[in-house]
């Protein structure tokens, strides 16, 4: 198991991205994290560095965490719009919903979707991550 | 000639005279119309016997039904020496009517002079019955055709229009002269893509009828659209189609209209059960958080978040409740004085960030009253307001954020502006920001409630609001809304 770990952050609210980013820093001082307050600007990043994004899956386990309901770009539009990127390979990242959401509609839509390897209800917690941690890494087996 | 009536007299007079005697009535009178002969068909269709009859004057037959006029000129013809044929109705002895053919035949002695008529008649009541109801049915056809509602229209399978009724003139805006014996896709009367759906249900084999939904452009040029049904008849082994068409273009309207409210209330119900919980969700993290939290500037910072938090949500949980009221609660009206609303409202939003650094310009005259409904008009300035203070531009950047509210009246309306000079609406987001749940803006909190709100209380009031904005430049909303009397 890879020991680096990368979390990327997609989320609309200021709060809930510094509840994410505070609860992924107390669980380990080595994790790297990137937050986007912008979907806009979230598929910016990685659409100008999927390669090298690629590359660093080498070393890194690469996780990104995308809240649901987001203006202007709404988090499965931008799952879509990220798995049609130029040079987006599979297995490069571990994807996941994170919402506060329990509808039945939106957990059935994240997990009919490619690429996403399952639907989580905020807040993050210590344990929810590592938990995350510990999942199988193949995708498309989503679990709630 | 002279030998051939030798053989006719001779061979034939008889049985000529027996088979006009089967089949017509025929009577003989003097010069003055008295009778001297009947034969037996007479007797047995006008109901007398012969005895009655030697003697009298034809006038007894007279039904009452003809003007004199008839008379006169039948006795001028057939006293003239010419023969005399039409129709007649006559009494019976029972006094019912019966109607005829009649011929009638000035009989000349060897000088020249009338001696005698004879009267040749075949009864044709029965065809006569049957051509009144033909004339009948032919006019309460022709009213059924031109009373019915919907449009008529009689074409063959090519489209040569061949009948259409009153209904068609007016909804087309067409006569039905400049319709008649025109091929209905020559003239622009059905919209491009209607045709090819149009010509289908001509062409189509099926014997039962076809719904399909038509577009027309009327003569001065109006968009309608028609629910047409056609039906295949066989007249005759003239083939033709009639094809029924019903305005929609109000009940598609109505129908578009309640799809919007109802996924408007779909999406409300989906997305307000997600956003009520969302704040409880970050609160949840923020405590979470809270507890290994050691640095008391740190707990400071997560306490404050949990303010901002409990307060974004007390005032979302709000707006929930002003659509429903917006939507559904009583319209009471009372007297508000605007000036004074608009003033509490900028007092009521001075916990918002960079309230400190807005101006505000209220120039609405004193005594500005309006007779409405005070929660509506305050959630209309309030959220204006808010997002006037919320999208406005930093300080920083060499003009300073201003916010103006103006009101004034025209004629009966009540005409309000709410312009700032801050970020702007983008010219493709102009017309979604009225919508639910629309956002913007990924940088600013918001609910995607405000404008929702604020359009629909407008409504609600009767009025109309609109929306124009330049980008870093300025953002104006109008807001027109009748001015009701008190009384």
């Amino acid at each position: 198991m890879k020991t680096n770990i990368v979390t990327y952050l997609v989320d609309d609210s200021r709060i809930d991205l510094f509840i994410n980013q505070k609860v992924l820093s107390n669980y380990s001082k080595d994790l790297k994290t990137k937050a986007f307050q912008s979907p806009v600007d979230a598929l910016e990043y990685f659409r100008s560095n999927l390669d090298q994004i690629n590359n660093r899956s080498q070393d890194y386990k690469q996780i990104i965490l995308i809240d649901v309901n987001m203006p202007v770009i709404k988090g499965f539009e931008f799952l879509n719009a990220l798995i049609h990127l130029d040079n987006f390979k599979e297995n490069v990242f571990n994807i996941y919903f994170l919402s506060s959401s329990i509808n039945s509609e939106d957990i059935n839509k994240a997990m009919s979707m490619n690429n996403c390897n399952g639907y989580l209800n905020k807040p993050l917690t210590k344990d929810l991550f590592k938990e995350i941690l510990s999942r199988n890494e193949t995708p498309h087996q989503c679990k709630a | 000639m002279e030998a051939i009536t030798e053989i006719w007299q001779s061979n034939q007079q008889d049985q000529v005279v027996a088979a006009l005697n089967t089949c017509a009535m025929v009577s003989i009178t003097d010069t003055a119309g008295n009778i001297i002969f009947v034969n037996d068909k007479f007797c047995e269709i006008s109901g007398y016997e012969e005895e009655e009859l030697i003697g009298k004057n034809h006038r007894m037959f007279k039904s009452g039904l003809h003007p004199d006029s008839i008379y006169e000129n039948l006795w001028k013809t057939i006293s003239s020496g010419k023969v005399w044929t039409g129709e007649i109705c006559n009494k019976t002895k029972s006094g019912g009517l019966v109607w005829f053919t009649a011929t009638i035949v000035p009989f000349k002695d060897e000088f020249g002079i009338i001696e005698k008529y004879v009267a040749i008649r075949s009864n044709i009541s029965e065809l006569k019955a049957k051509e009144e109801e033909l004339e009948y049915s032919k006019l309460s056809f022709k009213q059924l055709f031109n009373l019915a509602p919907d449009a008529y229209l009689v074409c063959n399978n090519e489209g040569l229009i061949l009948n259409c009724n009153q209904a068609t003139e007016e909804l087309t805006g067409y006569s039905q002269k400049e319709l008649l014996f025109k091929n209905i896709f020559d003239i622009n009367l059905i919209t491009k893509r209607s045709k090819v759906l149009f010509k289908k249900s001509l062409e189509s084999s099926s014997a039962g009828q076809d719904k399909t939904e038509l577009q027309i452009v009327s003569k001065s040029g109006k968009k309608v659209t028609l629910e047409v049904a056609s039906h295949k008849i066989d007249l005759n082994n003239r083939k033709v189609v009639l094809s029924i068409g019903r305005d929609i273009t109000q009940r598609n309207k109505i129908l578009q209209d309640l799809n919007v409210k109802t996924l408007d209330l779909e999406m409300f119900i989906y997305r307000a059960s997600h956003e009520k919980k969302a704040p409880f969700t970050t609160i949840e993290g923020l405590l979470n958080l809270l507890k290994e939290e050691k640095s008391s500037v740190g707990t400071d910072a997560i306490i404050k978040m949990m303010e901002f938090t409990l307060k974004n949500g007390k005032s979302m949980l709000d707006n929930l409740n002003s659509v429903r009221t917006i939507l559904k609660g009583d319209l009471e009206r009372e007297v508000v004085d605007l000036k004074n609303l608009v003033t509490q409202i900028i007092y009521d939003l001075s916990y918002m960030d960079n309230y400190e650094e807005v101006n505000f310009e209220v120039d609405i005259p004193t005594n500005f009253k309006l007779f409405g409904n005070s929660f509506l008009l305050k959630s209309v300035f309030l959220n204006l307001i808010q997002n006037s203070i919320k999208y406005n531009i930093p300080k920083t950047d060499g003009k300073s954020p201003n916010v103006k509210i103006t009101a004034f009246k025209v004629g009966n309306t009540a005409v309000a502006h709410v312009i700032d000079n801050g970020l702007g609406i983008k010219p493709d987001e102009q017309d979604k920001v009225f919508d639910l749940y629309y956002r913007s803006n990924y940088r600013k909190e918001g609910c995607g409630l405000g404008l929702y709100i604020t359009k629909n209380a407008v409504e609600r009031l009767g009025g109309q609001i609109d929306l124009t904005s330049f980008q870093n430049q300025f953002t104006k909303f109008e807001i027109k809304i009748p001015l009701v009397s008190q009384s």
